[in-house]
């Protein structure tokens, strides 16, 4: 026991990794690089940066919505409604516009509305006891069938240039699409609120030992409160750019959203059974699947390929996880 | 009759260096009921594992079963011998019927695609009859008792021809009648020439059913006797005989007033508990497994619900309903399964030992993690927490570090009463020093702590009074001056006698 003692000189943080505990930490970065090398040798054409920013556009609600869901895994939970949430959030927003209501008021109330669908998904998993698989399974075909029922299915066109033209085409500098500054603002606050506020610290508690984060006496039920209504808030603000983008509230639309979000989570390294997470790593699950969207229609490549080929990525992905963090076991020590 | 069914030779086993098993010979004769008795920690479950196929034996140990030497890799080849186990928790599949589980280990005698439902209920029925259970045997077991359930499984055994059954704490968790009635099948299977290994640690229930007695202390054979032979006493003696060594030596601490007053406290599993804590008073708290003393503290806590009496901190009545207003009321709580309640596994070192500290330390919800890895830092090395670096999840660190790490938590909130259950669980010897020493230092600051122990050398040397428990119920208060490791054990199986 002495001399062990003598051996562990005090470290600082993080002071020590080794080469394969680096690859896992950077390894969103790593494929996104890689990908976007093989792309741009087959299709030079791919680095074109008018090419980038409408690729990343494209990828922008995906990445907000998965911010949110990123959240709620880290937590323990899971959010499937995040589409349906976006979808009636547009339509709503739509609705309103249609019935003369004026774009002041219909925005908060269709900002409030996507909370409140948020808060009946904490209301059933907190109180209801029931599983957040099986509670956001009801309440995204709940909500979807509000989004078809209030429109009779019918697509809603928004008249109001001004907010789609902002909200989904807008740019600033001449260059920079609207939805990507959106999406960059909610980067820096979900990743202060998950790296630095007790939100994000909870969260991990809660998903890494929900017994554990009890008895630190964590206020577990607020906790999860906030992050369903949060999530909500997010996926709202993902059917607005949505929306602005078709000029329309579409009550089917972004009904692979919430499986693109908790897929670009997973690609960052988010850990499905909770606990593990971070905002960075989903951004860059997120731009993956952004390239690799964009690579593949530059090759020509039907859409339906290119739903294969999110899928198989994940599994890839997946699988290189559990294959580096089984390599850096940390040595015990006694 | 004397002839030896299953011999145990040299048998010893070691986990991660730590010797939990040593030279156990054991004979069990045919046809016999022989109890194996222990405190816990004596090794009795590592001794069932490695009968029952679960884990072998180090190298040198050797079984032989009528004779014959065996190597079991796997508890299908202990079945195969005839060697069935009844755990204390019972491994049934609920929703499946009482006939279904009965078969399920002899599926190579209906082979074919289909289930053949009547043949399975045939046989259930002619085997539960012969232990006195009149039942439909298609009903899900879910619907059972306990009782009947572990009828169940000795049905099991029984239909797949077993020729030694083991029986761990079958009595630990059902009601007295049903636990006479379990005796009384288990005199019947010995007449029909069953043999039984029975393990518990109910005095009275050996000295009624027992043919011969084994005793295991810490890991090593004590001896094995004929239970008509000796009293529940000498069988006391035999399981604590154990000398002090290695012990930390209490420390003198002035004693304050009463911090923690508990008065006639109730809760479901446990009833009229009373005791008091004095600030810088160390009270320990004894039994046997099942006394329900781990329950008392969640009760303390507010992790149980309490159903009569009163709990008074520092002269006010507290009234804990959740780990929220305990902590408030200043009290930490140092839970048994580390891995279960005490940490966050996957997280970081230094995020654990700052889970009660965040709640706190925040500037509007911002945490500034520079301020709470110090934190962390000192605490490290007020603890002596052996670690590479901050950053490393706990996962990584030994049983000790991971206890000092799951302690460091409460130390930063400044708690004044402080219930440490089981602290010194599964760590070398070394850390143990280690904690009972914090203990002391805690202590000398004020705080009031007790400690939840099974380990009655470190509960004697450690504490200034031992309440003991049994079966939920309170039995006694030693104090410091007069524990012995016999009154305490005695008090700990009282109505158990």
């Amino acid at each position: 026991m002495e001399s062990n003692k003598k051996d562990i000189q005090p470290l600082e943080l993080e002071s020590r990794m080794s080469f394969g505990q680096l690859m896992i930490r950077l390894r969103t970065v790593l494929i996104l690089i890689a990908l976007a090398i093989i792309f741009t040798i087959l299709k030079p054409k791919f680095m074109n940066p008018r090419n980038l920013m409408n690729m990343i556009k494209r990828m922008s609600y995906v990445a907000i919505t998965a911010f949110g869901i990123t959240f709620v895994m880290t937590l323990g939970g899971l959010d499937l409604s995040g589409g349906s949430i976006a979808a009636l959030t547009g339509v709503g927003l739509a609705y309103m516009l249609s019935k003369g209501v004026s774009l002041a008021i219909a925005l908060p109330v269709v900002l409030v509305l996507a909370l409140i669908m948020g808060l009946i998904n904490a209301v059933i998993v907190v109180e209801g006891k029931i599983a957040p698989f099986l509670t956001t399974l009801a309440t995204m075909n709940i909500y979807r069938g509000i989004a078809l029922t209030l429109t009779a299915g019918r697509t809603v066109t928004i008249k109001a240039k001004g907010f789609t033209d902002f909200f989904g085409n807008g740019k600033v500098f001449g260059q920079v699409p609207i939805p990507i500054l959106i999406t960059v603002f909610f980067l820096v606050v979900c990743w202060f609120l998950y790296s630095k506020t007790k939100l994000g610290f909870y969260c991990r508690c809660i998903g890494g030992n929900e017994e554990a984060a009890k008895v630190a006496g964590i206020n577990i039920r607020a906790v999860k409160y906030i992050t369903y209504i949060f999530n909500a808030l997010l996926a709202g603000f993902a059917g607005l750019i949505l929306c602005s983008l078709m000029n329309a509230g579409v009550p089917d639309i972004g009904s692979d959203l919430s499986m693109d979000g908790i897929s670009a989570a997973v690609l960052g390294g988010t850990a499905i059974s909770g606990g593990v997470g971070s905002i960075i790593g989903t951004l860059g699950g997120a731009l993956i699947m952004a390239i690799l969207n964009a690579g593949l229609s530059l090759l020509g490549a039907q859409s339906h390929v290119q739903i294969l080929v999110k899928g198989l990525v994940i599994i890839f992905a997946v699988l290189m996880d559990n294959a580096l963090k089984s390599k850096t076991r940390v040595q015990k020590i006694k | 009759m004397s002839e030896n069914i299953l011999q145990l030779r040299n048998i010893g086993k070691t986990f991660f260096g730590v010797n939990v098993l040593r030279d156990v010979n054991l004979d069990i004769r045919k046809g016999e009921v022989h109890a194996l008795l222990g405190e816990n920690g004596a090794g009795k479950s590592t001794l069932i594992k490695i009968i029952s196929g679960y884990q072998p034996p180090d190298k040198g140990g050797e079984i032989e079963v009528n004779g014959q030497k065996v190597h079991f890799r796997s508890p299908r080849d202990a079945k195969n011998a005839g060697i069935h186990t009844i755990y204390q928790e019972l491994s049934l599949c609920l929703d499946m019927s009482i006939a279904e589980n009965i078969v399920i280990d002899k599926q190579e005698e209906y082979p074919g695609f289909m289930l053949r439902q009547r043949e399975f209920n045939k046989r259930a029925t002619e085997v539960l009859q012969r232990l006195g259970l009149d039942i439909d045997p298609s009903i899900k077991v879910r619907q059972l008792s306990i009782a009947q359930q572990q009828v169940v499984e000795i049905a099991k055994a029984i239909s797949a021809n077993a020729k030694i059954i083991l029986m761990d704490e079958p009595t630990s968790s059902i009601s007295q009648k049903d636990a006479e009635r379990l005796l009384e099948i288990v005199r019947n299977l010995r007449d029909e020439g069953v043999t039984i290994l029975y393990i518990s640690h109910r005095l009275h229930e050996i000295s009624e059913i027992a043919d011969r007695v084994t005793v295991l202390r810490d890991g090593n054979m004590v001896g094995t006797v004929n239970a008509s032979e000796v009293t529940t006493q000498d069988l006391i003696n035999m399981m604590v005989g154990r000398e002090m060594t290695n012990v930390y030596p209490k420390r003198q601490v002035e004693l304050g007033d009463v911090v923690l007053k508990v008065e006639d406290l109730s809760s479901d599993v446990f009833e009229h508990v009373s005791f008091e804590v004095r600030s810088g008073e160390i009270v320990g708290i004894g039994g046997l497994v099942g006394a329900k003393r781990t329950e008392l503290m969640e009760a303390l806590f507010g992790l149980r619900k309490i159903t009569g009496g009163k709990i008074y901190v520092k002269g006010k009545e507290y009234n804990p309903n959740s780990p929220r207003s305990a902590i408030k009321h200043g009290i930490a709580f140092v839970t048994e399964d580390r891995k279960k309640t005490g940490l966050v596994l996957c997280l970081p070192v230094y995020e654990n030992v700052n889970m009660v500290n965040a709640d706190t330390m925040h500037k509007f919800g911002v945490l500034n993690w520079k301020d709470l890895q110090n934190v962390a830092r000192s605490h490290r090395d007020k603890l002596n927490i052996r670690l590479a670096n901050l950053g490393q999840t706990a996962s990584t660190l030994s049983g000790g570090n991971q206890q000092k790490v799951a302690l460091a938590k409460w130390l930063d909130f400044e708690p004044e009463i402080i219930l440490f259950d089981e602290p010194t669980r599964g760590i070398d010897i070394g850390a143990k020093t280690e904690i009972y020493s914090i203990m002391g230092d805690l202590a000398a600051q004020g705080v009031a702590v007790v400690m939840v122990s099974s380990e009655l050398p470190e509960l004697i040397s450690v504490t200034d009074q031992i309440v003991v428990m049994c079966e939920g119920k309170m039995t006694g208060i030693v104090p410091h001056s007069e524990a012995t490791q016999e009154r305490i054990m005695t008090l700990a199986a009282a109505s158990l006698k």
